[in-house]
């Protein structure tokens, strides 16, 4: 598909530009499908129904961090905390939700809200030390990654948190018919985002922030604000991907989440957010996140071995990201 | 701009307090977990000084009760920061304190850095210990430096990790092939010698990894029936052992036994097993016997784990150490691996750290 | 004559656009051949097949006579072919002198080690030989104006003695005094027989300096004649394709009360003691040389910046602003000088860029009311006449003139009632400038008070209703209608002359 002649294309030029520009605006697609076409002739389990579900359930816990980081990548910053915060609010809510410690057993959802309260502190102060402080995202958030990450680790003395209640292990393990929970947490996420960015002037205002902060603060714009807000609903994300994780897993430690930033930020890109700033999609980075996590399943089922493993994923991704731009 | 200054600092501490009143709000109740151990270890520290000072004070009640003159132990551990670390400390100082009144102990932190180490010990053989314990924080880089030791006539013990060459040190330790072993031979007998297992290994290249791997490798080579079918890193993580599990089932292979390196992964697995519904099918071992590890055994969720004696190990290199400083010839020793199975796992509770 | 370099049917396209279209020009040795046209016309584009930055999707390119295929500027610059680019691009962090030999390192003898005394020593001589003043080979990048570094360009591809030089645009940062440095120079290289293109909106610059006029339109070669027999009249209406009547179609209007006062403001080290007033229903044109603190002065009027002093004074209440939100709350608008720094957000589209300022109003609930916001916009792209194939194309791909009326669109929805111009038809075409002017005049006619900044001499006296001139960092002079003239705004703009003002009132 590389070999289509260079300017053979444009919106005058009839049925071979209509492919082009299928092409350029929708490379990534064009890379999933192929990705998961070879898979489902490699492996006979690939397209399995279970297969299928299991992975999205898989994928959906990458899957909300990588559009809280396509938000912070959209006005031109990053966030290397999200996998402390994940750990940190796994803990935070599994404290008050399991059975070792009746004396602080809570209801559920207030013990939900106290680990998105407790990421959504993290995501103010990144916003605020990044705003306010004028350091760069990079290391402000470097520096949280480690702070948030000892936090949980002192919050639980570096112990797992077991045996929940029966109500949290359902966040993670539960079903709605023949639909795991997290799966719906994500595809609710996945709205509320596509909401957020294409439907509100949250959106609009975050595009234009990443795409030209000066242009953005000459139009009247409250440029910190919508950083810290950006942060914040990251820093959020990640708390609730972390809580779900902790359900799933029957367990909550100080350990979890480590590299998940890189896996977030892999997604977006791959899914054709710009590291700098002002261009992204919801969708695309859902099919990052796919790409991700069906390269990773696929590989299994294949029983390729684990250092093959290694080599194949990284150029998958690469020849991803290449066919993508491309065609651009 | 000072303004700005004045905010990001108080941001900061905002922060920081934060931070405080989160384990304060885990507070009352998780802080009773919480802090214990934190209290534990406070405590410790004075109680380390007591143990380093205590020799000089029992002195004349040793040479009263007409013993050798005074032994000094100079130890290095990888880095205090780490549990297990701490934990062999304080196992050798009561191994001293209850065992050899006449031995002068000294415990320094190797910070994780090889270099720090390196220079401990050419400080220990400028001092003239007697004896050097080390647990290594670099298998290849202290090569030189125990060797250095070991020309100064000082005998030196390498205590749970090795150093990579022989250069006339004497390990006192678990070798992980054999926990590897322990392993593969429970999983491949409960299943009656027959069957596919999968293996979930530690991070490729880890040194750990590579003796568990090497371990059960050989033994599955004793076992013709015994195919295994998936082998893939789970990097000590209960979250990728979990999904690993989960895309094997997948496939809709039989699998009746799991190996994994460590209880982490193993936990995971059971967690992807428990939502197929095939718990009691699907036969699990992992290794090292966490809590986490043996509260599952003893619920009958787990099959079995395997115990590393760290306290054996501890006890014995002080042991070694004091022996070989009074001359006598002492020669490497394995401190066996045990297994754990619901059988004994009550008598485990109070071994672990 | 042989030409040194021939383009033959060149086709050159972009997603949706046809760039260039079978265009055919030649380039002989020691003449200066200028390329007209509008914004969007293609000369720059055509101007970067030529340099080998672009290659062409149709068409040959000859270099003295021999097919070429330049894949890179590197391949041009080894054919002979280099290029002074509009947009500047120097390495701040480096100085001057490594600026210039960049890629060009003189060494010692054979050992790749760079020769720094060497490349000052150089440095110096080719300002000397080029007549340039006042730039210290060793100054970092980051320290020159605009000015100066628009002229260590050129020094780069004087260094490199080519046998044609693409010039785009070479004037649109320097003042009149290092203008004419560049005319003597291209008169050098014409002499040592090089061809060289020129590109300019200036007309008179064009037929003071070259032989032969190309002129084009929408991609298309329209036609090539000696400068000799050509006049600016007849190449303007062959840019535009239609005669073009007046360009400073400035409406009488009678000036009403006082829309915004500036009291006394003041900036340590940019302005001092700046007090003006502007009207409603007038343009008030702002003067002076570049460096004189004008763009400061708005943008600290519109909050970008802080005022260490003085105050702003709007339908005679004092008005706090401390950002652009404050100051478009209270009526203000700023047409910025620098398009693609503060004006467009160029990874966005014509709406989104369009109603940015002014989405508050196209929302409910915080959701953006697209159908309102779609009529909005098109409304814009029709009444300011923006030449684009939908409203969702990326400001990134429109031309420079049509970018402008992006800028300018933004803020008319914006509903202010005080709307500052900042240089508005900086390095765009002739039938764009018409069109803003005209949106301009209209403006003042509908009762705004419009506020000017402008370096073009003829633009600030066709469209002023009254001048204030600044020199560094002060207000000068005021000048009525009835006083209009070049000369008195340049003498204040130099400071030979100074208004009887005192304490900075203005006499009215």
């Amino acid at each position: 598909m590389m070999k289509i002649k260079p300017g053979s294309g444009g919106a005058t030029m009839g049925g071979k530009a209509t492919v082009k520009k299928i092409f350029s605006t929708y490379g990534i697609i064009v890379a999933f499908v192929v990705i998961v076409v070879v898979m489902s002739i490699l492996s006979k389990h690939f397209l399995k129904a279970d297969n299928l579900m299991n992975l999205i359930r898989q994928v959906s816990f990458n899957g909300m961090i990588a559009i809280g980081m396509t938000f912070v990548i959209m006005t031109g910053g990053i966030d290397l905390s999200v996998g402390s915060v994940v750990a940190l609010a796994g803990v935070i809510t599994a404290s008050f939700q399991t059975t070792d410690k009746p004396e602080q057993l809570m209801m559920l959802i207030p013990a939900i809200l106290m680990g998105l309260l407790v990421s959504a502190i993290c995501g103010l102060a990144n916003g605020m030390l990044i705003t306010k402080g004028k350091l760069a995202p990079f290391i402000v958030t470097m520096g949280m990654m480690t702070i948030v990450r000892g936090i949980a680790m002192v919050y639980v003395n570096g112990r797992p948190i077991v045996n929940f209640t029966d109500a949290f292990k359902v966040v993670g393990g539960g079903y709605v018919g023949p639909i795991p929970i997290p799966v719906i947490i994500f595809a609710v996420v996945i709205v509320i985002s596509i909401l957020l960015l294409n439907f509100l002037t949250f959106g609009r205002h975050v595009k234009s922030v990443g795409g030209n902060e000066a242009a953005a603060k000459a139009a009247g714009l409250n440029v910190d604000g919508i950083k810290i807000k950006v942060y914040v609903l990251n820093s959020v994300l990640a708390g609730l991907a972390g809580i779900a994780l902790a359900s799933r897993v029957n367990a909550a430690q100080s350990i979890f989440g480590e590299g998940y930033e890189l896996d977030a930020i892999a997604a977006a890109v791959i899914g054709g957010t710009s590291m700098s700033g002002g261009v992204g999609t919801i969708w695309g980075t859902v099919i990052g996140t796919l790409i991700i996590g069906i390269i990773s399943n696929g590989l299994d089922l294949l029983n390729v071995s684990a250092y093959y493993q290694m080599i194949a994923k990284g150029l998958i991704i690469l020849v991803a990201v290449l066919l993508d731009r491309k065609n651009k | 701009m000072k303004k700005k200054r004045v905010l990001v600092l108080v941001m900061v501490v905002v922060f920081v307090a934060f931070g405080l009143a989160a384990c304060a709000s885990g507070g009352d109740a998780a802080a009773t977990a919480t802090e214990a151990p934190a209290a534990d270890a406070a405590a410790e520290a004075p109680a380390a000084d007591a143990a380093t000072e205590a020799p000089a004070a029992e002195a004349p009640a040793a040479d009263a009760g007409g013993s050798d003159e005074t032994i000094v132990i100079g130890c290095t551990l990888q880095d205090m920061t780490n549990e297990f670390m701490v934990m062999l400390d304080n196992v050798m100082q009561d191994t001293v304190a209850a065992e050899f009144p006449n031995v002068e102990y000294t415990c320094l932190d190797g910070q994780a850095q090889p270099e720090t180490q390196i220079s401990q010990i050419e400080g220990f053989i400028t001092k003239g210990v007697d004896a050097i314990i080390i647990s290594p924080a670099d298998a290849n880089a202290l090569i030189p430096a125990v060797q250095q030791a070991v020309d100064a006539g000082i005998p030196v013990i390498c205590c749970s990790s090795n150093i990579e060459q022989d250069v006339g040190q004497v390990w006192c330790g678990s070798g992980n092939e054999n926990g590897g072993k322990m392993l593969a031979e429970y999983i491949c007998e409960e299943i009656g010698g027959k069957g596919n297992v999968v293996l979930f290994r530690g991070p490729m290249g880890h040194f750990a990894e590579i003796g568990r791997t090497t371990g059960v490798e050989e033994v599955l080579a004793n076992y013709p029936d015994v195919n295994l079918i998936y082998d893939q890193t789970g990097n000590w993580s209960r979250e990728e052992g979990m999904s690993l599990m989960e895309n094997w089932l997948q496939t809709g292979e039989q699998i009746d036994g799991v190996m994994a390196e460590n209880d982490e992964m193993a936990l995971g697995a059971l967690v992807a097993i428990e939502a197929a519904g095939k718990l009691g099918e699907i036969k699990v071992c992992g290794l090292d016997a966490i809590k986490d590890a043996l509260d599952s055994v003893k619920a009958g969720v787990m099959d079995a784990t395997v115990f590393q004696d760290s306290v054996g190990q501890a006890q014995n290199s002080v042991r070694l150490a004091v022996k070989a400083a009074q001359g006598e010839q002492v020669e490497t020793m394995d401190i066996p691996f045990e297994l754990v199975t619901i059988e004994n796992v009550d008598s485990y509770y109070d071994r672990i750290a | 004559m042989e030409p040194i370099y021939s383009l033959k049917n060149i086709t050159k396209e972009f997603p949706g656009v046809l760039a260039l279209d079978d265009v055919s020009v030649d380039f002989y040795p020691g003449e200066v051949h200028a390329i007209c046209g509008e914004n969007g016309a293609g000369k720059s584009t055509l101007m970067k097949v030529c340099s080998g930055m672009y290659m062409p999707d149709g068409g040959a390119l000859y270099i003295k006579g021999k097919k070429a295929h330049l894949r890179s500027i590197a391949d041009g610059l080894k054919n002979g072919i280099s290029m002074v680019h509009q947009e500047l691009s120097p390495v701040p962090y480096m100085t001057v002198a490594e600026n210039i030999y960049l890629g060009h390192e003189p060494t010692l003898g054979a050992v790749p080690i760079v020769s720094k005394i060497q490349l000052i020593h150089k440095t110096r001589d080719l300002f000397e030989e080029m007549k340039i003043e006042g730039i210290n080979p060793k100054s970092m990048m980051y320290e020159l104006s605009v000015a100066e570094t628009q002229l260590v360009e050129i020094a780069k591809v004087m260094m490199l003695n080519s046998d044609m030089v693409i010039m785009d645009e070479p004037t649109s940062a320097i003042t009149d005094r290092e203008a004419e440095l560049l005319f003597d120079m291209i008169e050098d290289l014409k002499r040592r027989g090089i061809a060289i293109a020129y590109i300019s909106h200036k007309m008179d610059e064009i037929f003071r300096i070259s032989d032969k006029i190309t002129v084009m339109r929408d991609g298309k070669h329209v036609g090539t004649h000696l400068a000799a027999d050509t006049n600016t009249h007849d190449v303007i209406t062959m840019m535009v394709g239609r005669e073009l009547t007046d360009i400073y179609p400035k409406l009488e209007t009678q000036a009403g009360g006082v829309a915004m006062q500036v009291e006394r403001l003041s900036k340590e080290g940019l302005f001092e003691d700046i007090t003006f007033n502007v009207r409603r229903g007038e343009i008030l044109g702002i003067a002076g040389l570049m460096g004189a603190g004008r763009t400061e002065v708005v943008e600290t009027v519109f909050g970008l910046r802080k005022a260490d002093s003085g105050k702003v004074v709007i339908d005679g209440k004092p008005a706090v602003i401390k950002s652009p939100r404050d100051a478009i709350k209270k009526g203000l608008a700023l047409v910025t000088e620098d398009r693609k720094g503060t004006g467009l957000v160029l990874t966005g589209s014509i709406k989104e860029n369009v109603t940015l300022a002014a989405l508050d109003k196209y929302k409910k609930f915080g959701f953006i009311k697209k159908r309102s916001e779609i009529k909005a916009t098109d409304g814009q792209i029709e009444s300011l006449r923006i030449k684009t194939p939908s409203r969702n194309q990326l400001v990134a791909n429109l031309s420079g003139g049509n970018q402008q009326k992006v800028v300018l669109a933004k803020w008319m929805l914006a509903d202010a009632d005080i709307i500052i111009f900042d240089e508005p038809t900086r390095g765009i075409d002739v039938g764009a400038k018409a069109e803003i002017h005209s949106l301009m005049s209209q403006l003042a006619a509908d009762g705004k008070a419009v506020v000017m900044i402008s370096s073009e001499m003829p633009e600030v006296l066709g469209m002023s209703d009254r001048i204030i001139v600044l020199c560094e960092g002060r207000v000068t002079g005021e000048i009525g209608k009835e006083e209009f003239s070049q000369k008195t705004i340049m003498e204040y703009a130099a400071g030979i002359r100074t208004a009887n003002t005192e304490g900075g009132s203005i006499v009215q």
